[in-house]
């Protein structure tokens, strides 16, 4: 067990040293702040029917409880999942899969790892909360009591469970891609509402893997204690609020032994998932395709386009690394977005037509990383703004196909759905060149896709964009020329 | 004729690790050996020559320019292979070369002429149209070798070039780059003494961040039995 303890110990540490692991904890920072706005912020919370708690700690603690309960297994999957696939990239498969220790230790020592990681997280947004209290000032009296025991209780089993996840989502290969992560997705946001929908009682428990329910209910029974008259229109979010939020004295959680105990055993059953398949879990790197005529058409479709020289060979190298089937694909959304219904269009093909791009797209933004080849290319004579720019071009070319034919049927002002793909594509390029990884623009681009095309979250919706063509296209070009330009900047630096 | 001038070039990592601590060199057309035991700061060395690092302190010239202040004019003469070089798996040896070659601003017809020389000159003809994914490491160090060379490069930066292949293919190389030297500057850095036992014309030897010895082949083995003796002596007194 030594040996796992320290194969997860120095997995963490190799993760923890990052400066992607900087952006992050910027980014958890930034939400903690947001999660407690001011008393005359145009925005609420945690809104239990007009009601929400004084900024103490017993408030704090909880919340900070329902926000890692929401939120870490949508991004903290993300960002632990890329656990196995970092080894092949990096080149360390061989050395860890040709060492002593069985794999399934090491499988599991990941898991550990993940846990670690995943608690660290939440440990970030919990010292949020603390300087939030401290900087609202509505109650200054710090319990550390009331932050720590909804963090481990609530939030551990919360990481447990993801940390599973993602080695699950590591394991099996149709899982490792885009399309495991869209099925996060929609598996995160059953997670979160089949226990709405099932009836108050101790059935709920073994619905409910998250806790939700359990910290909701609490809340709730928190306010009726104060206040038995007040209504039951509790809602989570972060949006503008249209009424006044009351205030009254949240007493805090009772954590009774059967909360804890069904707490326990859902951790319980996430380090058995994890130990059960750890046999299965190492991801070993996929070998490049037979050189067979077919496996290279894409990157010999792409020499062949009436292209700039570097941008076609952009191209031809992420085209080859999408493969044939992705290409099909890419094809087959583009005739269907000319060809469905509006209706199915709006609701079906357009949503996998802002999808279908976003893996390979990311891979293209970090591909002379992966390859180990940033020192050459630097070298060169070519500027690294052209090398910026034909690398977007190639990930525009990308998207293009399918996205022209979204942007035909939109008439006229498609011209903001191209802009939109334009947009994309430089972010993908900044976050690529800034974070030498593919995992923040994927993470990113997951969750826009998840909010805007498919939730129809008005400002990041490409059918609201296209009501308001002239406004989007003038964003998305300044978007465009900033991501650009941030990209060409920081990718011209020298150590 | 090409000059790089390297002047008391000092190269200190995030942590206080010294990797260089005051290299200075002159060197004109031929094959200059960059000998030294592993973390002796070559690598870093070249990777501060290729204009992809910056150094502390000291300074780097091609043909009188400044090139920490201004890469442009070394970048449009080098031809570099790090340490570890990479290749676009998905791509063949020709696609891959193509765009290098267009990242060198070399013209195309130009390009293609040159890739087709390169892959008969380093035989890789063969396997020219696999994914280099599929290729096994000799053959894809030759790739990545080949697109150091290309563009004619009037230096060439070589770091541990002959790793991975077989002895037929190093004896080959070694003749290519004595082929290549009439008028260029080529600098090979290695710790296999016999890469360079035979074909520099110069041998610069660094510890420890420092040159510890620099001359022909015959002023490093002066009063040794061997280039390897020498070697091993130069080194062990800097340690």
């Amino acid at each position: 067990m030594n040996a796992v303890f320290a194969v997860a110990r120095a997995d963490f540490r190799e993760r923890t040293r990052t400066f992607t692991l900087l952006v992050v904890i910027a980014a958890l920072l930034q939400l903690g702040y947001l999660w407690v706005p001011d008393a005359s912020a145009a925005y609420s919370t945690v809104d239990l029917g007009g009601w929400r708690g004084i900024y103490d700690s017993a408030w704090m603690g909880t919340t900070t409880a329902v926000l890692i309960t929401f939120i870490l297994p949508m991004f903290g999957f993300f960002l632990v999942r890329p656990a196995f696939s970092r080894d092949a990239r990096l080149r360390t498969y061989e050395i860890v899969a040709a060492a002593p220790l069985a794999r399934s230790a090491v499988v599991f020592a990941k898991w550990l790892s993940n846990v670690a990681l995943l608690m660290a997280f939440a440990a970030v947004l919990t010292g949020a909360a603390i300087a939030m209290q401290l900087l609202r000032g509505e109650d200054r009296n710090v319990d550390i009591t009331a932050y720590l025991v909804p963090l481990i209780v609530a939030g551990l089993p919360v990481c447990a469970l993801t940390a599973t996840a993602a080695i699950v989502f590591s394991a099996v290969r149709p899982l490792r891609g885009i399309a495991g992560g869209v099925a996060w997705i929609f598996a995160w946001e059953a997670l979160l509402a089949t226990p709405m929908l099932v009836t108050h009682g101790t059935s709920v428990a073994a619905v409910d893997p998250l806790g939700v329910t359990a910290l909701i209910a609490a809340l709730f029974s928190g306010l009726h204690g104060v206040l038995p008259s007040a209504n039951t229109d509790a809602s989570i979010a972060i949006g503008v609020s249209d009424r006044s939020t009351h205030v009254f004295r949240f007493p805090g959680v009772s954590w009774t032994p059967g909360m804890v105990a069904v707490r326990a055993a859902w951790l319980a059953v996430a380090a058995a998932f994890a130990w059960a398949v750890a046999p299965f879990g190492i991801a070993a790197p996929r070998s490049i395709a037979k050189p067979r005529r077919f496996a290279m058409l894409p990157a010999r479709i792409a020499s062949r386009l009436p292209l700039p020289r570097l941008t076609r060979a952009e191209l031809a190298a992420a085209l080859g690394a999408a493969g044939p089937w992705w290409l099909f694909g890419a094809v087959g959304l583009a005739v269907a977005a000319l060809l469905v219904p509006a209706e199915i269009l709006a609701r079906g093909v357009a949503p996998l037509i802002w999808i279908w791009p976003v893996g390979p797209t990311a891979a293209a933004s970090v591909l002379d990383a992966r390859a180990n080849l940033d020192g050459v290319l630097l070298a060169t004579a070519t500027p690294t703004w052209r090398r910026i720019v034909a690398r977007w071009l190639a990930c525009v070319a990308l998207a293009g196909l399918p996205i022209v034919a979204l942007a035909l049927r939109a008439g006229p002002p498609g011209l903001a759905t191209i802009a939109i793909a334009c947009a994309v594509a430089a972010v993908a390029v900044f976050a690529g060149t800034l974070t030498r990884s593919a995992v923040a623009f994927e993470v990113l681009a997951l969750c826009v896709w998840y909010l805007g095309p498919v939730n129809r979250l008005p400002l990041l919706d490409p059918n609201f964009a296209n009501a308001h063509a002239a406004p989007a296209t003038a964003i998305a070009a300044a978007l465009v020329l900033s991501a650009l330009g941030g990209a060409a900047a920081y990718g011209a630096r020298r150590s | 004729m090409n000059l790089l001038e390297i002047d008391g070039v000092v190269k200190t990592y995030k942590g206080g690790v010294e990797a260089l601590r005051g290299i200075s060199l002159r060197l004109s057309p031929g094959i200059v050996g960059l000998l030294g035991p592993n973390g002796a700061g070559k690598s870093t060395l070249m990777r501060i020559i290729a204009t992809v690092t910056k150094p502390t302190a000291g300074t780097v010239r091609w043909d009188g320019t400044d090139v920490v202040k201004d890469p442009r004019p070394l970048r449009a003469a080098i031809g570099y292979l790090p340490q570890d070089a990479g290749v676009y798996p998905h791509l063949d040896a020709r696609e891959f070369l193509d765009y290098i070659a267009a990242l060198k601003r070399l013209p195309s017809r130009a390009a293609r002429a040159q890739i087709a020389q390169l892959l008969d000159d380093l035989d890789l003809t063969q396997v020219a149209n696999r994914p280099l994914g599929t290729l096994s490491g000799g053959n894809r160090q030759r790739v990545a070798i080949a697109q150091a060379l290309l563009g004619d490069p009037h230096l060439l930066v070589v770091d541990e070039p002959t790793v991975g292949l077989d002895p037929q293919q190093r004896v080959r190389f070694r003749d290519l780059l004595a082929r290549l030297a009439r008028d260029r500057i080529i600098l090979l850095s290695t710790h296999v003494v016999s890469d360079v036992e035979t074909t520099a014309d110069r041998l610069v030897v660094v510890a420890a961040g420092r040159v510890v010895a620099d001359g022909t082949r015959a002023a490093v083995i002066a009063g040794h039995a061997s280039l390897e003796a020498a070697y091993l002596s130069s080194v062990g007194s800097a340690a």
